[in-house]
């Protein structure tokens, strides 16, 4: 058994995107880990401020001080870095937290059936009928700006997805033989549910779960760009970018003159979001029976 | 019925009724009655699709979706487990009253070692710790003959073949010395040698522990060889119930003949084999009065009217109109 388990994680590693995931997803953990010594915040003073570093408003460009630029008078390597947090922490409580409850209202549903099932799939429904960026902003602009904010804005209307597929797959498992028997020894719904139904159904749920992590993130960062997200110069990927508004165009002639504001905080989000569906994809292939050989 | 503490379950007037997607109810099973003493086999035996399994869950209440028990009680030592509220029945259940599957590879879960599914009743239902548990479920395994039980508890069901999963199976329903079994064709999915062990096994097991087991089967040569007494089941009634002696050599009801009957003998003339003609009614559409009538040699006017109860002799009973003489049947017990 701990053979196949140790195949289990070598193939999860060493698959190409398996591989390439994993390593990304620990350079973030690395940067978010030791930002406090890659960029170094004021002493005194909250770090997730991004400190003022020039007086004109005018953007730079990358120079031997400020190696991705300053935006908006602020260091755009300084706002790359602490964004890492600010991205992780966005990403993953909500997540976390969107998938468990998704997780509660499916697994009730799907287990319990019947006029409980009917309720709460209508209620999934109804916010599934919303479109979800729509339904942030406005949710976002009415709870006001700031990272708390935005996370509740997306918990509220991203829980609905782990709820439909934990539902759609403990219909198929409840049916099984094993579940009958487990009830025949006298287990409770609450332990059918916990240690008989939802160990054969979670992995879907979490290979979702680590795929939308990085949709997640982009959506936070549109929020910010919009200016109601993150509060302003708070480290954060959306709000860089929310400074290049206004010089997204360029300037005397040049299209591309003011190109370090966009690609810098632009590539750390692509990235991220790279890592995290690689790590999904990887997870896929390693626990969808579908997929085995 | 005389002596009734002998008894430890009673059902009386069962009905179980599903809810067909017109919302119709169709009566599964219709009144079934019968008791069972202790430390007997008592095989409710009959075709695919007459109520068995169902019925077998009932007794539990272990039927989920639109199964409902609809009537009739239960009693276990006295108190009625359909009245009874939730919480006590699941202490009943792997407890006083275990289970054995059909199907020994989906009834285990695939998630969690033999060792895991096996102690999981024992520390739901006694107290131990689980260190203890899995020293007692080693000590099961040992009991149902599997080889080294100690490295099997570390292992996933996957890894065992079908007969020492259903050996394993019989482990986890023993493991709290129930006095019921319900045993629910317990070999149906196994080869004819591994049955054998199995059935085997079951009996020395039953000797040792003093249990009682409701057997589910359509296989007679099972029922020949396991049973004490005989419960033969068709389209959710019970049509006739006895001892072996009484079933095998002084069978009644037209039904349980053309099943006795259809059993290949190596006696036999060549041609073709003895079978009941026609196939079990569809539950939404049980015939009106006796419900073999449409399928019975002995049909007549008085079939289309309900037939009642017949007491033969000592624990022999019939559900039919035209019960057949005691002496002319040839078929024998096994």
């Amino acid at each position: 058994m701990t053979s196949e388990r140790r195949q289990l994680i070598r193939r999860l590693f060493l698959s190409t995107s398996g591989f390439l995931g994993f390593s990304l997803l620990a350079f973030f953990c690395i940067v978010a880990l030791c930002a406090p010594w890659l960029a170094p915040p004021p002493a005194g003073r909250d770090p997730y401020l991004m400190p003022v570093v020039e007086w004109s408003p005018n953007p730079q460009p990358p120079s031997s001080e400020y190696i991705f630029g300053v935006a908006g008078k602020r260091n755009i390597y300084y706002g790359v870095i602490w964004g890492t947090r600010s991205a992780f922490r966005v990403g993953i409580t909500v997540t976390v937290i969107s998938t468990m409850f998704g997780l509660l209202v499916g697994a009730v549903g799907g287990y319990f059936g019947k006029i409980v099932d009917e309720v709460l799939m209508r209620i999934t429904d109804i916010f599934l009928a919303i479109p979800f960026l729509v339904a942030a902003v406005v949710m976002a602009t009415i709870l006001g700006p700031g990272l708390d904010n935005v996370i509740r804005a997306l918990i509220f209307f991203s829980w609905m997805f782990p709820a439909r597929l934990i539902r759609g797959n403990i219909l198929q498992i409840k049916e099984e033989q094993y579940i009958t028997a487990a009830r025949s020894v006298g287990v409770n719904h609450v332990g059918i549910i916990v240690r008989h139904v939802l160990p054969n159904s979670i992995f879907p749920v979490l290979i979702q779960a680590s795929m939308r992590m990085g949709s997640l993130v982009i959506t936070a960062a549109a929020l910010s760009f919009l200016g109601i997200g993150a509060r302003e110069n708070y480290a954060d990927w959306g709000g860089l970018l929310n400074y290049a508004r206004n010089w997204m165009l360029g300037g005397g002639g040049e299209v591309l003159r003011y190109w370090y504001m966009v690609v810098f905080p632009g590539a750390a989000m692509v990235l991220f979001v790279l890592a995290w569906n690689l790590v999904g994809d990887a997870l896929r292939d390693v626990f969808d029976p579908r997929l085995k050989v | 019925m005389s002596v009734m503490d002998n008894y430890i379950l009673q059902v009386h007037g069962l009905q179980v009724t599903f809810t067909d997607i017109e919302r119709n109810e169709i009566h599964v099973v219709d009144g079934v009655s019968f008791s069972i003493k202790q430390g007997e086999t008592l095989a409710l035996v009959g075709e695919s699709g007459c109520g068995k399994s169902v019925t077998s869950l009932a007794l539990l209440r272990l039927l989920d979706g639109n199964g409902r028990i609809r009537g009739g009680n239960v009693l276990w030592q006295g108190r009625d487990i359909l009245s009874l509220p939730l919480r006590e029945v699941r202490s009943l259940r792997g407890r006083e009253i275990a289970m054995v599957f059909q199907e020994p590879s989906s009834a285990l879960n695939p998630v969690y070692t033999i060792g895991d599914q096996i102690t999981e009743s024992m520390l739901r239902h006694q107290k131990v710790s689980p260190a203890q548990a899995k020293k007692q479920a080693e000590e099961m395994l040992r009991l149902v003959g599997i080889p080294e039980p100690r490295k099997r508890l570390e292992e996933y069901p996957h890894a065992l073949s079908g007969g020492m999963k259903q050996r394993a199976m019989i482990a986890m329903a023993l493991s709290c010395r129930p006095r019921l079994l319900i045993a629910d064709e317990p070999t149906t999915s196994l080869d004819v040698t591994i049955q054998a062990q199995i059935l085997e096994l079951i009996k020395e097991l039953q000797k040792r522990f003093h249990m009682a087991i409701l057997l589910i089967t359509h296989d007679l040569g099972i029922v020949a060889n396991m049973a004490d007494r005989i419960l033969i089941m068709y389209a959710g009634k019970v049509v006739e119930e006895g001892n072996k002696q009484d079933i095998f050599r002084r069978a009644a009801h037209p039904y349980t003949r053309g099943l006795l009957n259809s059993i290949p003998r190596m006696d036999q003339a060549k041609g073709t084999f003895a079978s009941i003609p026609g196939t079990v009614p569809d539950p939404a559409h049980f015939p009106e009065g006796c419900r073999f009538h449409n399928r019975c040699g002995e049909f007549t006017e008085t079939c289309l009217s309900e037939p009642g109860k017949i007491h033969l002799e000592n624990e022999h009973f019939v559900l039919c109109h035209y019960p057949l003489g005691q002496k002319t049947l040839g078929c024998r017990a096994k």
